[in-house]
């Protein structure tokens, strides 16, 4: 039974997954292999606000490779290559092209309601998928190859680098701004037990110090905490680097240890030299692998002076979440910035509370009550009410950013915020009480935040009318269930879960991409990536895999 | 299905995927792969998955198959009726079948490979069934997909031969504008004239068009009460109800999805009041106007509420003719009479508030409403989901009542795990249910069992209420597992169960023997007695012919109302164990100085103390009482011939010249003051926090005697509870320390907390020494370790790291040296801006600290860690202040005690018993010695709510971290029923009360559990999955 061959090659895989870099075969840099992290742009936007371009790292799980890539994805490209949806001609605005909606002998009898172009054909020269291979690789049509495309274009890639094997995250944040460079990725590498820093330019290109080899592998500067000389305690990041935050300035970085239970910390994230480590926080629980970190609030800045940064982790092996606080140079007169443990909550949400993989902050309500604070206290925007007693109380009792952790013991979402609490500055102790669990398929592993296109009125104040049909846009909270091949989409504000997709095989990362109403799934057992629309305007792909984004690659031991 | 499986890594994450045959194929292949494996492990295949709902449905498997009322099943003469479960299947779009009478789980397509269930369009949500059981309808979302799904009794099974599969086809449904919530039958009663309309606009009522059908359902013939069946359903995304008519629903042609025929709509339009809301505080929670600072007090009054959201309905409660709703945006649980479902009235809302947070707006998830209770009480239990976690709130609608608030319970202040005014447990509320139970004793006159009959206490009564009685052994009558009354029952979402005594008709049998002929409520929480109706005196105890008439419990409080039930009986003795608060043994003393000898006088006592009389106006004390393990010990200067002092009790050591044991009592009244088992310490300058907070901050001002120490973390009011020296002359004006001659702030200064650096100095090759210390200050290392001395040993630190607190707030505290000898004297050679300096210099990044009492004992917390429950809190400005004033649920919190030391030669050698000495705090000779409770020395008793005792200086001054322990057991155990399955998500909770079963739905493993009640255990062959 292949699944259950998969399943133990992939296994036994991890538990032999130590690598260290060396000769052999140079990964391909036109594919993806076993990806792990998934990163729209924040920063290169187009007219729209869209992100334009899309990261997605591999992981070269089975060490077929001596190392393995990082590539940057065209999304105007990938939107060229994924069929638009329709539910009527009227729908569709390209020259030449009308709505699949009746059965045809192009269509095999089965409308798809993309819009085709005159040779009705839906899948616009891929080959249709059989019943089979939908079964394994959801959606209508075969993958799309990444850089020979059936469209006959230009190929999906803006750029590709060389990193080491088995990344296992990856997080962007704006900066340095230079002529170069406008965003930083930070990858944590478990094969060579680093911290990646790669810069991203305004094109997408990449920039890590590549080497110009078949392998483009990124130079060591790009590779921080390997060595031990670059800080005053001459510490050296552990094995086993798992999951990745920052602070939203990029100054601090913390990287989970799951094999021995600590945290790095990084400084000077955004520095031309690059992300330092600066100290390892252990003693804490086995396998923490989730991290967040905890969103400043906003507050004037003579009070954020006050708000030191922080992260809260959760554990594989415990069932609780902790508050790290970072205690920074103008801390003490020693300069060492340091993670120090704040704070502890235990997770009695749902039965046994361990294992918990994922969380993710949703800060919406509190911005908008802090708006609203703000027009009270007659301050144009929060960070303008300098000491201001009244936005500053009002602030206090805005609701807390609300909180999402992806827990496996039982199979659940927990739904929670930061507790409040007026002993604080910003009127929460900064750890999570927890108000619901939401019952999900096995192997919840990662929690994301976005939104969705939901059909509106051209009366609606929030409609938005530049694609069509008026439509606006609503907060959902995507969880990936990597064993039961699906994602579950979460509705805060109803409570309710919306809707299923189901994917290929080992969903891993995920990433919303708003503006264009589509989401990108990374599937790591088969290497490509699922394309999930995200428009409710069109009910008959909603929450479905509507495109293939490289070629479908069975694990060797599957073979 | 059990299979025996080799133990695999592998198995839990394909066995999730697996169901019916498949999974069996797939264990085949698992068992060879794993043959060499030597540990089989059994593993459960799972037919139902993601289970949300169910509702029961009595259908006969005759001929006529055909849906019954529910008590019409099971039938166990001719077995031809049979009890449905029919259970909702999330994740897969079914409603799967589960027969209760047969035991097992139905497969309507027998030709498939593995379970097949019902198929409906879109995840099904609510599912009801009509009275008469000829149908059952579904509630389905999905997007665009939502609509209502209506499934005949008749084809609840595999189809008969000739009958096609089912799908979803086989169906009458009709789609919704949105997606459907809460579903809910009503019954359109005849007329006057006894005629049925068929619809609301008052068509007559028509022969339903059934004819031909193969799953056909009548319900204009079914049992149950006459009337049109009509289905009122909630769509909270467009915050409205609408009712369809049920059989015109189940009329439509099979197979189609069209638009519902809505018969009217209701808006919900309760407003939110706009006016401060005034709670209905008991006695023991309102602050007393005279009370000095009560004016400072913030009004116990819930502000007014402002919304802007529309009401959108969530749960459903129906009794009767009313229907209460509750609502997930609005703080609201509305109200309507549906006694004409066409025309349903909104009446005026319950009023969901928080007395902890009035500030939050609390909506509501589930609601439930009991029956009315033999005393005329109806509640309504509406879980707050907004709370963190999840807790219930209780109404009082009984006829009547005009309270709209959630009741505000009394003893609040003697529960510090519950708030006064909510069911509050560990995990999520996930459900709320009720149950009505009882077993009429026939009278022995009649032969007639009366329902509801309270049971009888009194000694000389012959009532057939007498029956209900506890029999010596326990093991009949009154008791915990004895549920005779109306409960409520909560679901958890660990996958247990609480149980909540709303009326337990053997309440008045649960209490102690003894009775209270006084005018107040005495120690043991009893009220005064009455006598028994009809008689005119007391009896002098709940005793007949030597035999308990009652439990003779340790308390009267172990049930009250719209509490968690208790688990045992509250009584300590051989036959049941240790079920009250009771001591385990004395308590022990310990001397962390071991080259420290103490002879006997010279080691502090704890000792126990008498009770006050609960009349205010006699001073004979109540002899101080406890059980330590089985043995009941009391302070008896005779034998009265009354409990304790009946010679039944040993002799309780109270005095400190002449005890060899240390001792204390617990207060009785309020069981569920105490965790089951409690392990504490008094300790003689104990730390508050423990372990050593990592982060703390030292910023010093050069020249400056006083310091900041910063730890935003801390929450040194709230968590911690810190004395400064202005907040603690509250407690000196409690110790009746006098302010002349400036006693009393003199006192406070050297009781007022002090912080203890615990930490290291940065390692020896740390570049700070090189860097900066070197660079700007004079100090080194070895300076720093000759100045503040070593860390190793934490029992044992210099002096030098100690640091008065003189103001606290929640996230700092400004302190100054301390400034004392190793002896605890004053240093006068002292100089605390050069300390700082020194500090500033050897603890330079963040260091380790805790903060300690000061000349007085601190009581750990029940965990062991910190002090106990406390009063302190942030107030104005952030200083940290006591607000028990402001907050009488902080009445009885207290963590520390202050010594009472004995001025006599003999045991104060070194003359350092004076009152005018600021580190002493109750002086007494030797002829006030015991202190009693009226006496000299009283101010100085510790009384919170679990010990009372008098903590006595011996002849040697005490030293930090002399301490005393004590364990405590028989502690509030609430009685639970839990689900079989280590990892369950329950989603649902109903009551079958025609076969007195708790059915609980569990979304992750177990599916259906059906519960005894009579056991509290899952009923064989249940739980189906």
């Amino acid at each position: 039974m292949r699944p259950l061959l998969l399943l133990a090659a992939i296994s036994a895989l991890a538990l032999s997954s130590c690598f260290s870099p060396g000769d052999g075969v140079a990964p391909p840099l036109n594919r993806l292999y076993f990806p792990t992290g998934v990163v729209l742009d924040s920063v290169n936007l187009d007219a729209r606000g869209a992100p334009k371009f899309m990261y997605v790292a591999s992981s070269d799980f089975d060490l077929q490779y001596r190392s393995s890539s990082l590539v940057s994805f065209d999304l105007a490209r990938i939107r060229e290559v994924v069929p638009v949806n329709c539910n009527s001609n009227a729908d569709c605005t390209q020259d030449g092209t009308t709505c699949d909606m009746t059965a045809t002998t192009q269509n095999g009898g089965v409308p798809s309601f993309f819009c085709v172009s005159a040779d009705q054909d839906p899948c616009a020269g891929a080959a249709p998928q059989t019943e089979g291979q939908k079964l394994v690789y959801p959606g209508r049509c075969a993958a799309v190859d990444i850089d020979h495309p059936q469209d006959g274009r230009s190929s999906l890639l803006v750029d590709r680098v060389g990193i080491g094997a088995f990344a296992t995250d990856m997080i962007l944040r704006a900066g340095p701004q230079t002529a170069e460079t406008v965003a930083r990725l930070f990858l944590p590498v478990r094969g060579d037990a680093t911290l990646h820093w790669i810069d991203v330019g305004t094109d997408g290109h990449l920039n890590c110090g590549q080497n110009n080899t078949d392998d483009q592998s990124c130079d060591d500067i790009h590779r921080a905490g390997n060595n031990p000389l670059e800080n005053v305690n001459q510490i050296r990041q552990p094995s086993e680097p798992y999951g990745v935050d920052a602070t939203a300035d990029g100054e601090y970085i913390a990287v989970t240890n799951q094999t021995t239970g600590s945290v790095s910390l990084y400084s000077g994230g955004l520095t031309s030299e690059g992300p330092k480590l600066e100290n390892i926080l252990s003693g804490l629980p086995t396998a923490p692998v989730a991290i967040a970190a905890v969103p400043v609030p906003a507050l004037s800045a003579a009070q954020k002076l006050s708000l030191t940064p922080s992260f809260l982790i959760a554990y594989r092996n415990a069932p609780r979440i902790d508050l790290l606080r970072v205690r920074g140079k103008d801390s003490s007169d020693a300069g060492h910035p340091a993670l120090g443990y704040a704070g502890s909550v235990p997770i009695t949400v749902n039965a046994l509370g361990y294992d918990s993989r994922s969380l993710v902050f949703d800060t919406d309500a509190r911005s908008l009550d802090y708006a609203e604070c703000a027009k009270s206290a007659n301050c144009a925007a929060p960070d303008q009410c300098e000491q201001d007693p009244g936005y500053l109380d009002c602030a206090k009792r805005a609701r807390q950013p609300g909180l999402f952790v992806a827990n496996r013991a039982p199979s659940s979402l927990l739904v929670g915020a930061l507790t409040p609490d007026p002993n604080f500055l910003a009127g929460s102790s900064e750890l999570p009480a927890f108000t619901d669990n939401i019952a999900l398929t096995a192997g919840p592993s990662r929690v994301v935040l976005g939104r969705v296109r939901v059909a509106a009125l051209a009366s609606d104040p929030d409609a938005i009318t530049d694609d069509g049909a008026p439509y606006k846009l609503e907060r959902r909270v995507f969880v990936v269930c990597f064993d039961s091949r699906r994602v579950f989409i979460y509705d805060p504000g109803r409570r309710v879960v919306e809707a299923r997709v189901i994917t290929g095989r080992g969903p891993f990362a995920l990433a919303i991409d708003d503006i264009r109403g589509l989401g990108y799934i990374s599937h790591f057992t088969d290497s490509y990536l699922g394309v999930i629309s995200l428009d409710q305007r069109f009910p008959k792909s909603y929450a479905s895999i509507v495109a293939n984004i490289g070629v479908h690659s069975p694990p060797r031991a599957s073979k | 299905m059990n299979l025996s499986f080799p133990s695999s890594g592998y198995l839990s994450a394909l066995l999730a995927c697996a169901r019916g045959l498949a999974a069996v194929a797939t264990g085949a292949s698992l068992l060879s792969l794993g043959a060499c494996s030597q540990t089989p492990v059994t593993v459960d295949l799972h037919s139902l998955q993601a289970s949300g709902k169910v509702s029961f449905v009595c259908r006969a498997d005759d001929g006529d198959p055909a849906g019954h009322k529910l008590d019409e099943c099971p039938d166990y003469e001719h077995a031809t009726r049979h009890l449905l479960g029919l259970v909702t299947q999330t994740a897969t779009n079914e409603v799967a079948i589960v027969d209760l009478y047969a035991g097992r789980v139905v497969d309507v397509d027998p030709t498939t490979p593995g379970y097949s269930f019902l198929r409906v369009g879109a995840s099904p949500g609510s599912i009801v069934t009509t009275p008469g059981g000829s149908a059952s309808f579904v509630g389905v979302t999905g997007f665009q997909k939502n609509g209502i799904f209506a499934l005949p009794s008749t084809c609840l099974s595999a189809p008969t031969a000739g009958q096609v599969s089912r799908d979803l086809t086989s169906w009458s449904a009709c789609s919704l504008s949105s997606a459907p919530g809460e579903i809910t039958v009503l019954v359109d009663p005849p007329g006057k004239s006894g005629a049925i309309r068929g619809a609301c606009d008052g068509t007559a009522q028509a022969k339903p068009d059934q004819d031909g059908r193969e799953c056909p359902a009548d319900l204009t013939a079914e049992g149950g009460a006459p009337g049109r069946r009509k289905l009122l359903v909630s769509l909270p995304d467009e915050h409205k109800l609408v009712l369809l008519d049920a059989q015109s629903l189940l009329d439509r042609a099979p197979g189609e999805f069209t638009g519902c025929a809505v018969e009217a709509t209701f808006g919900l339009g309760a407003a939110v009041p706009s006016t401060p809301i005034q709670p209905v505080l008991p006695p023991d929670l309102q602050v007393d106007p005279a009370t000095p600072g009560a004016d400072a007090c913030v009004a116990t009054e819930y502000p007014a509420l402002t919304s802007s959201e529309q009401p959108t309905p969530d749960g459903f409660a129906l009794s009767g003719q009313t229907l209460y709703v509750g609502d997930n945006t609005l703080p609201v649980v509305h109200v309507l009479d549906v006694s004409d479902p066409c025309a349903a009235a909104e009446e005026e809302p319950l009023l969901p508030h928080s007395y902890e947070a009035p500030n939050r707006v609390v909506t509501t998830s589930r609601v439930a409403v009991s029956p009315l209770t033999p005393s005329g009480k109806r509640y309504v239990y509406a879980v707050d989901r907004s709370d963190a976690p999840s807790s219930v709130m209780v109404f009082d609608v009984s006829p009547g009542s005009s309270t709209r608030t959630p009741l505000v319970f009394p003893n609040g202040p003697k529960q510090p795990y519950l708030p006064p005014d909510r069911l509050r447990f560990g995990p999520n509320v996930k459900d709320v249910s009720f149950v009505q139970r009882d077993f009429p004793a026939p009278d022995p006159a009649t032969g007639v069992g009366q329902y509801g009959l309270a049971c009888d206490p009194y000694p000389d009564s012959t009532s057939p209420a007498t029956q209900y009685r506890p029999s010596v052994d326990y093991s009949a009558g009154a008791r915990p597992l004895n549920l005779r009354g109306v409960f409520g029952f909560v679901l958890l979402s660990d996958g247990h169960i609480a149980v909540i005594d709303v009326e337990d008709f053997d309440a008045s049998c649960r209490r102690p023997v003894g009775v209270n002929s006084s005018q107040f409520e005495d120690f043991r929480g009893c009220a005064p007695d009455k006598p028994a109706p009809g008689e005119s005196t007391l009896p002098a105890s709940f005793v007949n012919d030597g035999a308990p008439t009652v439990t003779n419990e340790s308390t009267c409080n172990i049930i009250e109302p719209n509490r968690p039930r208790a688990a045992s009986l509250s009584v300590s003795n051989s036959t049941v164990g240790l079920r009250a608060p009771t001591l385990r043994s004395f308590p022990q003393f310990e001397n962390p100085d071991p080259a420290s000898l103490l002879a006997g006088n010279e080691r502090p006592r704890l000792l126990a103390v008498d009770f006050p009389n609960p009349d205010p106006k006699v001073e004979t004390p109540i002899p101080a009482q406890v059980n330590i393990s089985a043995q009941l010990y009391a302070n008896c200067p005779a034998t009265i011939g009354a409990a304790p002092c009946d010679g039944t009790a040993q002799a309780l050591p109270v005095d400190p010249v002449t005890s060899t044991q240390n001792s204390l009592v617990l207060p009785l009244s309020e069981p569920r003051s105490y965790a089951a088992d409690e392990s504490p310490t008094l300790t003689y300058e104990g730390a508050l926090f423990t372990p050593s907070r990592t982060s703390g901050f030292i910023q010093v001002t050069k020249g400056a005697p006083s310091a900041i120490l910063h730890d935003p973390d801390a929450n040194f009011c709230g968590s911690a509870g810190v004395e400064d020296s202005d907040s603690i002359l509250t407690e000196a004006a409690a110790l009746e320390i006098p302010e002349s001659g400036g006693r009393r702030a003199a006192w406070a200064k050297a009781h007022a907390d002090y912080v203890q650096i615990t930490g290291d100095f940065p390692d020896s090759d740390d570049v700070y020494w090189a860097d900066l210390a070197g660079a700007t200050n004079s100090c080194t290392r070895d300076l720093c370790a000759a100045e503040f001395g070593v860390f190793d040993n934490q029992a044992d630190l210099s002096v030098s790291r100690d640091l008065s607190i003189l103001e606290a707030s929640g996230a700092q505290l400004v302190v100054t040296p301390r400034c004392q000898k190793a002896d605890g004297t004053p240093d006068p050679a002292c100089d605390p801006a050069l300390v700082l300096q020194d500090i500033h210099c050897c603890f330079p990044a963040g260091t380790a600290y805790t903060v300690r009492a000061s000349h007085q004992w601190l009581l750990s917390g029940p965990s062991g860690t910190g002090s106990a429950p406390h009063d302190i809190a942030a107030g104005a400005g952030g200083r940290c202040v006591h607000t028990a004033t402001c907050d009488p649920r902080k009445k009885f919190f207290h963590a520390r005690a202050f010594e009472v030391c004995n001025s006599d030669k003999d045991a104060d050698p070194d003359g350092t018993c004076r009152a005018t000495d600021p580190t002493v705090s109750c002086v007494a000779s030797a002829a006030d010695i015991p202190v009693s409770p009226a006496g000299v020395a009283r101010q100085c008793i510790f009384e919170d709510l679990t010990a009372r005792f008098v903590v006595y200086r011996g002849a040697r001054a005490s030293t930090r971290g002399m301490s005393f322990s004590w364990q405590t057991t028989g502690g509030f155990t609430p009685l639970t029923m839990s689900l079989s399955t280590q990892s369950p998500l329950p989603t649902s909770l109903s009551y079958l009360p025609e076969v007195g079963y708790l059915a609980v739905i569990d979304s992750a493993s177990v599916g259906l559990s059906l519960f005894d009640l009579n056991s509290l255990g899952v009923v064989s062959p249940s739980p189906f999955f």
